[in-house]
């Protein structure tokens, strides 16, 4: 029974950091950037959907939208402005701007938000119900449910729609894309900007579960970059698979090794993929 | 004679500071294919980026009656200047049906649907195909993709690059009859080729070049018995 509640919470958990993955998965399968203030995105959206509930008071779930809105502009304003001048020169020069970014983000919402830890505690924070003799925290299933809806609208926008299809075409194939008329400078500000509001919506739903703190950023971008190379850039719910296999795979590390040893564990597994499926961690959206 | 669909008068173009393109003239007037033939390393290709806007060039570029010079790709796509790239450039890992259908990407007009009819109709392989991966079909049928994907773009003038790179003569044959419909259709073409032979067997008119220069230019008939195109280009079979 204990083994059966652990791996429910290592589901749910994963359905979370699978969507934390999902912008960057997304940013690096199309723009080639694997963004290291991916992490800051994500708590910068925390802070929003925090903010709106604790000022405005404003229900965090009907807030995370609202958070995706702001974090899509944000988003879309720093390629613009910033990353579209390194996109696609060496990756080293985008590891570095994006470091950069990180740093700055960071110590930016230190000085805004100050260090305290902040939790955004809506009244049904605690709430859980009995399911087959499990118990099922609310907000975690929300929060999962609300990852797998997000894949599934990142799914259908990539196969289904015309801005979708043009993503991928400038993935594919950059100089057929711009023959072809597409614009990547807007269209890879775009795709940042979906990313940025994927991370937005992660970050929220993160701040009811766990804490919102200015550092929790760089171990985010981490656990994020693990997955999107075990799922896989190419599908949205590959990437949730991803989440939910690390999120499963630290709960059981929790509970017979020892809750500080979860790192170990999914940056372990990392090292797994690359040695046995190298050419699945680089294959591109 | 009314004004050329496409003028191109004292055109110079490079890459960066290199030069590639030498003071080149070049028209193509409505309903015509012409063909641009000439070794590896001619500049032909060139000429297509700089008439697609990707490289800059100076001189007189004029398409429909309007300097492209100004224009970005975009603006040139849009005006119907509509080029099938050297070696395909398909999307590998969408469908020939997406494919397709990025060539008209930026269309808003109600046609789309009666092109993609229309070039099912001219490659009807296209439409047996169309669930298919582009990236898992034969070179031929990546060409006729990656043309179906310009006509998609309802061009004014269809330009392609090397069509007959690394296909079986059969298989050119096969293009070369499609471009003929092509052309009966009303688009022109400008066909740029290695492959001389086939290129004069399908075009009205063709320029010859070398080294950034036109050396030869005139009706296909004619260049077809000019000694020094025959000795170059076309063998001592012909």
């Amino acid at each position: 029974m204990v083994l059966a509640q652990i791996l429910l919470n290592g589901i749910l958990l994963g359905g979370l950091y699978g969507l934390m993955a999902l912008g960057m998965a997304l940013v690096w399968g199309v723009l080639n950037i694997v963004n290291l203030s991916h992490g800051a995105l994500i708590m910068l959206g925390g802070y929003t959907v925090y903010y709106l509930f604790t000022l405005a008071g404003i229900d965090p779930f009907v807030a995370l939208p609202i958070a995706m809105v702001v974090m899509f502009a944000a988003g879309f304003a720093l390629q613009w402005g910033l990353l579209n001048l390194v996109v696609r020169s060496k990756m080293l020069n985008t590891l570095l701007i994006t470091f950069g970014l990180d740093v700055v983000l960071t110590f930016a919402a230190q000085l805004v938000f100050t260090a305290d830890f902040r939790t955004i505690n809506p009244s049904y924070a605690g709430a859980n119900f009995p399911v087959l003799g499990l118990t099922v925290p609310v907000v975690r299933l929300a929060a999962f449910c609300v990852a797998v809806a997000l894949a599934a609208g990142v799914w259908f926008l990539l196969n289904r729609m015309p801005l979708g299809r043009a993503i991928r075409a400038t993935a594919q194939n950059l100089t057929a894309a711009r023959l072809y008329g597409v614009n990547p400078r807007k269209l890879y500000a775009i795709t940042f900007g979906i990313g940025a509001a994927l991370a937005g919506a992660a970050g929220g739903l993160y701040g009811m579960i766990s804490n919102l703190t200015p550092y929790m950023g760089a171990s985010l971008t981490a656990k994020s970059f693990v997955i999107a190379i075990i799922g896989g850039l190419a599908n949205p719910f590959n990437v949730i698979l991803g989440g939910i296999f690390v999120g499963i795979a630290e709960s059981l590390t929790a509970l017979y090794i020892g809750p500080t040893y979860t790192d170990v564990i999914s940056f372990g597994l990392l090292v797994v993929v690359l040695v046995v499926r190298p050419k699945r961690a680089v294959r591109a959206a | 004679m009314s004004e050329a669909l496409l003028t191109i008068e004292h055109l110079n173009a490079g890459y960066g500071a290199v030069p590639v393109l030498f003071d080149l003239s070049l028209t193509v007037n409505p309903g015509e294919i012409v063909t641009l033939v000439g070794s590896n390393g001619a500049g032909k290709t060139t000429l297509l980026r700089a008439l697609s806007r990707l490289i800059p060039a100076q001189g007189t570029l004029r398409f429909n009656g309007e300097d492209l010079l100004p224009l970005a790709p975009e603006g040139a796509f849009t005006r119907g200047l509509v080029q099938v790239p050297e070696g395909r450039h398909l999307f590998p890992r969408m469908t020939v049906e997406e494919n397709l259908a990025m060539g008209a990407h930026l269309r808003r007009d109600k046609g789309v649907a009666q092109t993609l009819e229309r070039v099912y109709s001219l490659f009807p392989k296209m439409k047996e195909r169309r669930k298919q991966l582009a990236g898992n079909m034969s070179g031929g049928e990546q060409q006729m993709c990656a043309m179906g994907r310009a006509l998609m773009a309802d061009p004014k003038l269809l330009m392609i690059d090397e069509m007959s790179l690394g296909l079986a003569p059969v298989i050119v044959d096969d293009l070369l009859a499609i471009l003929s419909d092509i052309r009966a259709q009303g688009i022109p073409v400008l066909l740029v080729e290695q492959d001389v032979f086939a290129a004069f067997s399908v075009a009205d008119r063709a320029y010859v070049m070398e080294t950034g220069r036109v050396v030869r230019e005139g009706l296909v008939k004619d260049l077809a018995n000019d000694p020094a195109v025959v000795d170059a280009y076309l063998g001592a079979a012909h």
